[in-house]
Formats: structure tokens, sequence, C-alpha cells
């Protein structure tokens, strides 16, 4: 059986941020064992060689592409924290789901091409990377969607300035995260994966924000101060999460270049959706092969009748009621400058966990 | 922001804030302070009069299509009107009033029909500066101290002067007249217009990356949920006062730099133009000092031309009338209007009722700084001073309320009466309270 080397790429990408013997990128944050992302680069001999290249001119872009990578993992577990799937990133179930087209993989491909590109265009903005500076020296006139969403006679004092330069964490981000498969392969899979990863830039890149503050006689706006920002990256989640749930399947055209919607009067997805062809297991029991990790012994809402209660959660096998008492942080204090001191408190709290 | 460590922010501030925003800021007005520059130096050619009045006009026009592009025709119609009035009532003894109740009746017509709100508040700035040009204009031709009615070029010079069009302030003709003569350069005038113009930067960055995010990163109090509220009205207030100190600032930038804004005793040449006092009004006396410190040379228009004409009908009337006059020429904001309203009401009951203790106590707690000779009893007692600063925090407290419904974005009256709401009406019912202690001491 060959693996394809484009699900084994991303595969061994998220492997080398997250050490084989600590579960999950949860526990790992801030931890020293958390591989220096540099390290990326000396051990994934098989990268593209757009990534090679990247790897030895630009570093610290590369640097920047791994924090957007966890970023995108960590919003992946947020926004899934309550389904039966929740983008736990356990080294081998994990590359199970990429190795599929599932609607799960298709999130997991849109929110790691947004968290590069949120990663690298905040780095921008911080002065961190020297390759880029304030877009107003680029493009100094607003970005024509912006002049078309405003009021015309407002535009010409909108913007200016340093603001984010989103525009350069998305030309990363699609050098690094599409470089593989823009080598000539058409395959139906390349092609969901490069839609995938366009939609999560572009829900990053199209809703990008202006703030403005108006000065004037008595605060009238003759002249006003504005910043693009980016939205913040909860947003996206929440975004690409609303894409998922409206997710397109889809199948290779004649041609092999193309993909076709699948089933009757379905509206063609564009640029911004999610696209998948393989329908999604059903993640309640363990399964190697579909990489699912069932959802035995997880926690669940007993009160709910969404996704995280009980009955959907554990697939109607049941939960068991549990008392568990923990440790929380209580009565914190900020002490000048700059330290928040916090007490410990023992806290009772009722769980439900599913049979 | 709330999330991001104390040095994670100042780094962030830094490049996301304070450089785009002085790029900004000069960015939008290095080609007015350059006209007025250009401006003033021809003037020292020895151009004839006529030349010099022309000048400006261009250079005027210029900038107002700059700042404006199109919609300058609005301030154009209104200059024009002003001139017509002036020229059809030249004999008359009344152009003062009739002058007034014409622009009044242009600005209400722009405001609730001619256009949409966004344009309008753009420019209501550079219509409150030719309003009271014209109407200044009015009165003192009235008053014969001006002796005729000027030429075209003069007139459209005074109101299109490229030191004041966009930014202001009002300055009375003579003085256009006395620029026009055209003083000689000098260090101490160079020195005022770059001093004026780096205030004015430093209060842009005050007003855009310090007061947002005073609390608690620049100071560190968290405060509970009311007062964080408290805290959060305090900030927006601050930002909207140095936004306000930058066009203070930028004003005498542009007016010295033109080449008006001077005060001249015997062949003693002074560029002393002050338009805005931060300090009086940040760490205030009282609501009276903070009033005037505002903006110095609309208080010496609303004096001149409203309150003094006004105080035929009784103190409080003339008080009245003049927040009323304010706010119109501000145009019809609905939460300028509130703001100002209440401020007259707040700034008439403290005048009386420190009178009246002044008057009792036979101290030194009137609204304004008592002179060194006057005849008060007690001066300096520690009770005197415990009094002025119990006023003076009330005054800070009633600037937090009135100026936490300033935003970026102009607001609508639900937004006013919202946020009144949120503070709980605190300084409507404060200023009651002190009425009705007033009444208690008659």
């Amino acid at each position: 059986m060959t693996i394809p080397l484009s699900r084994t790429q991303l595969a061994l990408f998220f492997i080398l941020l997250c050490p084989v013997n600590i579960i999950g990128l949860w526990w790992a944050v801030g931890s020293p064992l958390v591989m220096d992302p540099n390290s990326i680069c000396r051990k994934t001999k098989r990268l593209a060689g757009k990534q090679a290249e990247l790897c030895q001119t630009q570093p610290e872009i590369v640097n920047e592409v791994a924090k957007g990578a966890k970023l995108g993992v960590r919003e992946c577990q947020y926004q899934f924290r309550f389904r039966r799937w929740n983008c736990t990133s356990q080294n081998k179930y994990f590359g199970k789901i990429l190795q599929q087209d599932i609607r799960e993989t298709a999130f997991v491909y849109a929110i790691t091409a947004a968290g590069v590109t949120h990663a690298v265009t905040q780095a921008c903005s911080m002065g961190e990377l020297l390759q880029c500076g304030c877009e107003a020296t680029r493009s100094r006139g607003p970005p024509p969607r912006l002049a078309s969403m405003g009021p015309t006679e407002g535009v010409k004092w909108e913007w200016g300035g340093c603001g984010d330069d989103v525009e350069f964490g998305y030309e990363k981000s699609k050098q690094f995260m599409d470089a593989r498969r823009r080598k000539g392969k058409s395959d139906i899979r390349t092609l969901i994966d490069l839609h995938n990863n366009e939609a999560g830039r572009l829900a990053v890149k199209n809703y990008m924000r202006t703030e403005c503050k108006c000065h004037g006689l008595s605060g009238s706006c003759t002249l006003r101060t504005c910043w693009k920002k980016m939205p913040h990256f909860r947003e996206v989640g929440d975004r690409l999460l609303e894409r998922f749930n409206g997710a397109s399947k889809v199948m290779g055209g004649n041609d092999g270049k193309t993909l076709i919607p699948v089933g009757q009067n379905i509206k063609p997805p564009d640029k911004q959706d999610l696209i998948y062809s393989a329908e999604s297991p059903d993640f309640c029991l363990p399964n190697r092969k579909t990489g699912s990790l069932g959802t035995r012994g997880r926690t669940c809402n007993s009160t709910a009748l969404d996704v995280s209660g009980c009955d959907l959660l554990c697939c109607e096998r049941g939960h068991r009621d549990e008392t568990v008492v923990l440790e929380e942080n209580c009565l914190c204090r900020f002490h000048w400058c700059c330290v928040v001191q916090c007490k410990k408190c023992l806290v009772r709290k009722e769980l439900s966990l599913c049979q | 922001m709330g999330s991001l460590s104390r040095q994670a922010f100042f780094q962030e501030l830094g490049s996301g804030c304070l450089l785009p925003t002085v790029q900004q800021g000069l960015e939008q007005v290095w080609q007015l302070l350059l006209i007025c520059l250009v401006c003033r130096l021809s003037w020292r050619l020895g151009l004839p009069n006529f030349l010099k009045h022309l000048s400006t006009v261009v250079g005027g026009f210029y900038t107002l299509y700059l700042f404006f592009e199109l919609h300058m025709v609005w301030v154009v119609l209104l200059s024009l009107l002003c001139y017509l009035i002036l020229f059809l009532c030249r004999h008359s003894s009344s152009r003062g009033p009739f002058l007034s109740i014409t622009i009044l009746i242009y600005l209400l017509l722009g405001e609730l029909h001619m256009m949409d709100t966004t344009t309008w508040h753009k420019m209501r700035g550079s219509q409150m500066v030719v309003a009271m040009k014209a109407v200044s204009l009015a009165f003192d031709l009235d008053k014969g101290i001006v002796d005729k009615v000027p030429s075209p070029v003069e007139f459209m010079g005074y109101i299109y002067f490229v030191g004041t069009v966009i930014f202001g302030p009002w300055i009375s003709f003579n003085s256009y007249m006395d620029a026009v003569e055209s003083r000689k350069l000098s260090v101490s005038w160079f020195m005022k217009s770059v001093i004026s113009c780096v205030k004015s930067q430093l209060c842009l960055l005050i007003s855009n990356c310090v007061a947002p995010y005073l609390f608690p990163y620049f100071i560190p109090v968290f405060g509970n949920k009311l007062l964080r509220k408290w805290l959060q009205a305090y900030e927006n207030s601050l930002s909207f006062h140095f936004s306000n100190y930058f066009v203070s600032f930028l004003g005498e930038t542009t007016t010295t730099l033109a080449g008006a804004g001077f005060t001249e005793e015997k062949d003693n040449l002074k560029w002393d133009m002050t338009i805005a006092k931060p300090l009086y009004v940040e760490f205030p006396r009282s609501m009276v000092e903070v009033v005037t410190s505002w903006n110095l040379p609309m208080s010496r228009w609303l004096n001149t031309y409203v309150f003094r004409k006004a105080l035929r009908y009784g103190s409080f009337t003339a008080i009245i009338m003049t927040y009323t006059a304010s706010a119109l020429l501000h145009g019809l904001s609905f939460h300028i209007g509130a703001v100002l309203l209440t401020l007259g009401f707040i700034t008439y009951i403290e005048h009386v009722l420190r009178k009246r203790l002044s008057a009792i106590l036979n101290a030194c707690v009137l609204s304004k700084r008592c002179p060194s000779d006057c005849k008060h009893r007690h001066k300096k007692e520690l009770w005197v001073y415990l009094i002025n600063g119990t006023f003076s925090m009330l005054a800070l407290l009633h600037l937090t309320y009135l100026g936490s419904d300033f935003r970026p974005q102009d607001g609508v009256a639900s937004h006013t009466i919202q946020k009144w709401t949120q503070l709980s009406w605190t300084s409507h019912w404060l200023t009651f309270a002190l009425w009705v202690f007033y009444r208690l001491i008659l």
C-alpha cells in the first residue's frame, strides 16, 4: 500500500510539533519538551523543495509557521471540544484522520492554514520579521474590497499607516502549506487539500477589520487615524466551524482537474467553503483504521440535548456520574509590577462520563 | 487586550499603535502645514494687499478640497450666502442678528435635509469656524469696530484664511487684517510653530495609544464591576480630551505658521496663540474653568457675541442661550447638544453655589481663582482647600461622565441615554442635589 506523501507530510508536521510521549498538544504548551521549531527543518527530510528553501533562507518565518500550526491545532481542539471527534492530536490516530478526505480533515487543513496566516501576519505587525514592512509602504491606497464596502467619500482618510499586513502572511502560508501539492499533482485529494487551505486563509484575509478614531473640532471627523486589524483567531475558528457544518461533498470531474459537487441541486462550493469527498465515521468506538478514539470516558453534559449531551456524545451507550475533587486557583491578586499571585482552593465537581 | 501580558502589550503598542498613529497624523496634515508656510512666505514678498488676500483664498480652497473634496461646496455656499447678506444689509444697523438667523437656518437645513450625516459631521468643524467669523464680522460692523463692509476679496481672505479654515480657531477680522501686514520671520515664530506641532502629535499619541489602555496597563488599578465602568468612562473621556488638544495644538500650528496668532505691545511681538489649556481641564478647579479652557477663542466668541448680548434677559437665560448657541454651532448632534446643555446647568449651578458659599463663609471658594488682593477673610485655611478640592473632584467626575459617550464614530441619541443610564445619571443627580442645597442656603 502506498501512503500518499501529502498526508504523511502533514502528519509528520504535526508529529514533530507534539512529542510522541505526550498526549495532546494541550499539555505541551509552554513545556520545555516542545521541540524547537527549527528542528522541523532538520528532521523532516522529505520536505518539499519550496519548504526546504524557506528553511534555508528564512528560518524565522518557519518559526512563525510552526507557531501558526500550533495556534490552529489549539483552536481545533477548542471548537471540537464537545464533539465525538475532538481533535486530539495523538500521533497515530490523528495521522489516520489526515489520511482521509472527510469533513474533519477539511477543518484541520483550513484551520492550520488560517493559523499560519494569522501568526505570520501578527509577527509582521510586531516587527519580528524583517522581510515584511508596513503595508503602507507597499500599497498606500485602501484595498478595493474595503473601498466598495464603506462610504466612498470616507475612503481617502480611512486607511494608512502600519496595520496588519495580511498579504504577507497569506503568501507565506500559501508557500509553505501548498508547496508539495503544486508539483503537477492534480489528483482529487490534492485539489481538495488546496481548496481547504485556501478557505482557511480567506477566513482571515477577507475579514480584516478597520478601527478608526475621529479627530476634529469638537469630535467631528475632519481627520481620522485608522488601523487594519486581523479578526481575533476565535472568530476565525467560529467561522470555519460554520463552514465545517455546511461543508460540501465533491467528486472528481472527468478531466481530472476539477471538482464537482455530489448530489442534485447543490450549489457549487465557493472559495471559502470547505469540501470533502468521503463520509465521516461515527467516531463512537475506537477504530485504528479510521483514527477514531471512541467516546468512552469522555465528559458529557447530562442536561444538554446538543452534540455535547450525554445521549449523543456517548452514542446512547449511557453514562455514569462521578464526583471529583480538584484544586483551582482563587483569590488572585495583582502585585506591582507585574505578578499575579493566587491561592489554591479545593473544588468539588460532579462529572458525567460516557460508559 | 486584557489577555496579553504587560510586556507583550507594550511591545505590540509600540509597533501597532505608536508608529501608525504618528505616521498617519503627519501624513494627513503635512500638505496643510506646507501651504500655510508658503502663504506666510509669499506675504513677505511685498505683494499688494489684493494679492495677499487672493493667495490665502487659493490656499484655503485647496486645503478645503484636500480634506473634504467636493463636499467643500457647502462651506463655499455658506460663505457666499454670508457675504450676500452683509452686502444687502450694508446700510442697516442690525446685520448681526439678521446674519445669525440666516446662518442658523442654513445650518438647520443642512443638518436635516441636504446630505448624509457622515459627510456633514466631517465638515461641521469648518462650517462652525465660517459661521463664527461671519457673525463676529457682522456684529463688529454694527458696533463700528470694523468701519465698513470689507471688499469681496478681503471677506473671502478672512473666511478662507488658510491658517484657520480647517482646524480653526476663530480669529476676529481685525486680527486677520493685522496678519496681512505680515510680521517679520523670526526664531520665536518658527519655534512656536514647531513646538505646537510636536505637542499636537504627542496629544494624538496619548489619545490613541495611552488613554484607551490606561487601566490596568499604564496604571495598575483593576477595580470591581462598578469601578470598572467608571474607569472605562474615564479612559473614553481622556481619549476624547486629548483628541481635542491634538486639534487645538494643530490649529495653533497652522495659525502661527500662516502668520496670525500674535499679540503686540509697544513693538514687542509675541507669538502666543493659545487655543486650549490641557492642565486646567485635566486638573480642574471648577467646571467653569474647564469650559473656558477647552477652547479659548470660542469662549471669547461666545462671551462677546452671545452671552453679553443675552445678559439683558438675566444671567441664567444668558448662560442657557450661550450653551444653546454652542450646541447649534456644533450641528444638531443629539449627544453634543445633550452634553452642552447638561454642561450649562452644571456650570450655572456650581457658579451660583460657590458664589453663595463665598459670601456666607467669606472665603476664596469662587468658581474662578481669586486675585491676590481680594477682600475675603479666609484664603489659605485647610477647610478652604478642602472645599475647593471637593469641587475639583466633582468636576473630574462630571468630566468623566460627560466625556464617556464620545466615541471614534459619532453615536446616536440612544447611545448617549444608554451610556448615562449605565453610569446611573450620576452627574444629573449630583447637580440636582447641589441645586437643592443652594436653594436651602439662600
